[in-house]
């Protein structure tokens, strides 16, 4: 019960700690962004690691999101003779919404966790302090290529993702709901602005963000040996996950203040 | 009198509320090798740490080459670390690239060479260490005392005029040591300035020129060679005897 309440009261600082970890952390990120020297090899790698390796599993979830909620529209929307409205419904809420915040979920889970445990068993094996210790620097080693490489490959991810959705939808709404193929691609063309697409790509950056930074700031301060590796990954995807969700809300008002003001 | 290499003054360092340093002072002249004695998590790494900033004391100064560098940026400590080397007691060697490109790391960052001359340095290293045939193994596929070996090759390949070794011999095989011992000895003749951390007595008497002996946060003895041969120094005979930690 003791443990209980210390471990509770402890958590407001944990906070604070962490927020002011991932704040210097970033800090850092932007001060060396900018100075020589630059990795664009290592860059090219983590777009492999981070971006191309995420692919199956961004394409597998966004194309069975965009077939189960052409099914689950149909199914609802056909009482009411709503079915000329599933295309619309579904590309832009894919577009949006779950295009964007679903790559991004699968990414955090898979990347960040991958990021934190990787960089924390750096730090475990003493190779972090043997980059400082050969008179180079983590940040630019480490952080700034993993932070460029998920701002480049999470907006790609979720742009083929999106479309992928629309396809999974598509089919299902041609195949199983009866729409006309060329009605159902006509009616995408016609409700999709470029504001849409650029509030997804907006969207999409800013999350690469939340999950690179926190997991970076994670591994960079694991604790305890393989234990704290754990620890610190298991945070990192809570952390990415939160911080996703939390800015998706802030990031929708924002952009929907913006085209319709 | 020899210039001084090395010098930490009152130096002081915590950890949370335990006080590991109290007031360290010690100083390590050009071309010697100062071995740093004392029982386990007494803080012996930390003071070799501190050497190049990878860890910074509460107070007091650490001075390479008449420079304090306590409050030096990472970018003001480069200049520091390009000359002076740390051995890590695992080796430390980044374990997604190959021994040649754990190797090259240091020549690529701070050199101009070119791949050919890149590779013509990586292989006398390694036939200094009596290593060839290793470069394009991974250190997963290298037993603990070649990781050593690699990690102090990684340590001396940008010729720098100290290295720090952290514990070079720990859980290593008499051959091994062996090896590791002749490595530092032959080192040493270049005149290299270096400092050992161990608790491998026989290691220290072998290739130190002098001991330091810490203990409870301070310099408890200073050993000299003939004290180390002789077992003179009656600190130093209570420390290998296992009467003080």
């Amino acid at each position: 019960m003791k443990l209980l309440i210390s471990g509770l009261g402890s958590l407001p600082l944990q906070f604070l700690k962490t927020v002011g970890g991932v704040s210097l952390l970033f800090r850092q990120f932007c001060k060396e962004l900018f100075t020589k020297p630059f990795y664009p090899g290592l860059v090219i790698d983590q777009i492999y690691m981070s971006g191309i390796r995420s692919g199956n599993l961004v394409f597998i979830t966004a194309i069975s999101t965009g077939a189960v909620m052409a099914m689950q529209f149909g199914a609802g929307l056909e009482k009411f003779g709503g079915k000329p409205y599933i295309p619309a419904v579904i590309s832009l809420s894919i577009v949006r919404e779950l295009g964007p915040v679903f790559a991004s979920l699968v990414v955090a889970g898979r990347v960040g966790a991958g990021f934190a445990s990787e960089i924390g068993s750096m730090v475990v094996t003493q190779q972090v302090d043997a980059i400082r210790a050969l008179g180079t620097s983590p940040i630019k080693k480490i952080v700034i290529p993993r932070v460029i490489a998920l701002m480049i490959a999470l907006p790609l991810l979720s742009t083929i993702a999106i479309s992928l959705g629309i396809f999974g939808g598509y089919l299902v709404g041609v195949s199983q709901l009866g729409i006309d193929g060329g009605f159902y691609f006509a009616k995408i063309v016609e409700t999709l602005k470029v504001h849409d697409f650029m509030m997804s790509i907006g969207k999409t950056l800013f999350f690469s963000f939340c999950i690179s930074v926190p997991s970076c700031y994670y591994g960079l301060t694991v604790r305890n040996g393989t234990r704290g590796v754990g620890i610190s990954t298991t945070k990192a995807v809570v952390t990415g996950s939160i911080l996703i969700f939390l800015s998706d809300f802030v990031l929708t008002k924002l952009f929907l203040w913006m085209i319709y003001r | 009198m020899s210039e001084i290499v090395i010098e930490l003054k009152n130096f002081r360092k915590s950890f949370g509320s335990k006080t590991v340093h109290k007031d360290i002072n010690f100083s390590v002249k050009k071309g010697e090798c100062v071995g740093l004695l004392g029982g386990s998590g007494i803080g012996k790494s930390v003071l070799l740490r501190s050497l190049i900033g990878l860890e910074k004391p509460d107070s007091g100064q650490v001075l390479i080459q008449g420079t304090d560098i306590c409050g030096f940026s990472e970018a003001e400590l480069v200049a520091v670390r390009k000359n002076v080397a740390y051995v890590f007691q695992g080796g430390a060697l980044f374990d997604s690239m190959s021994v040649y490109d754990n190797l090259a790391y240091p020549l690529r960052e701070h050199t101009n060479l070119k791949e050919e001359e890149i590779q013509q340095k990586i292989s006398e290293t390694l036939d200094q260490l009596h290593m060839p045939d290793t470069q394009d193994l991974y250190p997963a596929d290298l037993s603990g005392g070649m990781q050593k070996r690699i990690g102090l090759a990684r340590a001396i390949i940008m010729g720098p005029e100290v290295i720090l070794y952290d514990e070079p011999t720990a859980g290593l095989d008499p051959f091994n040591t062996k090896k590791i011992q002749e490595i530092i000895s032959e080192l040493k003749l270049t005149g290299v300035t270096s400092i050992l951390v161990t608790h491998d007595i026989p290691t220290a008497a072998a290739v130190c020129d002098r001991a330091v002996i810490i203990a409870d946060g301070i310099v408890q003895t200073r050993v000299s060679k003939e004290e180390m041969d002789a077992k003179s120094n009656e600190i130093y005979q209570k420390f290998i005897e296992g009467e003080i930690r």
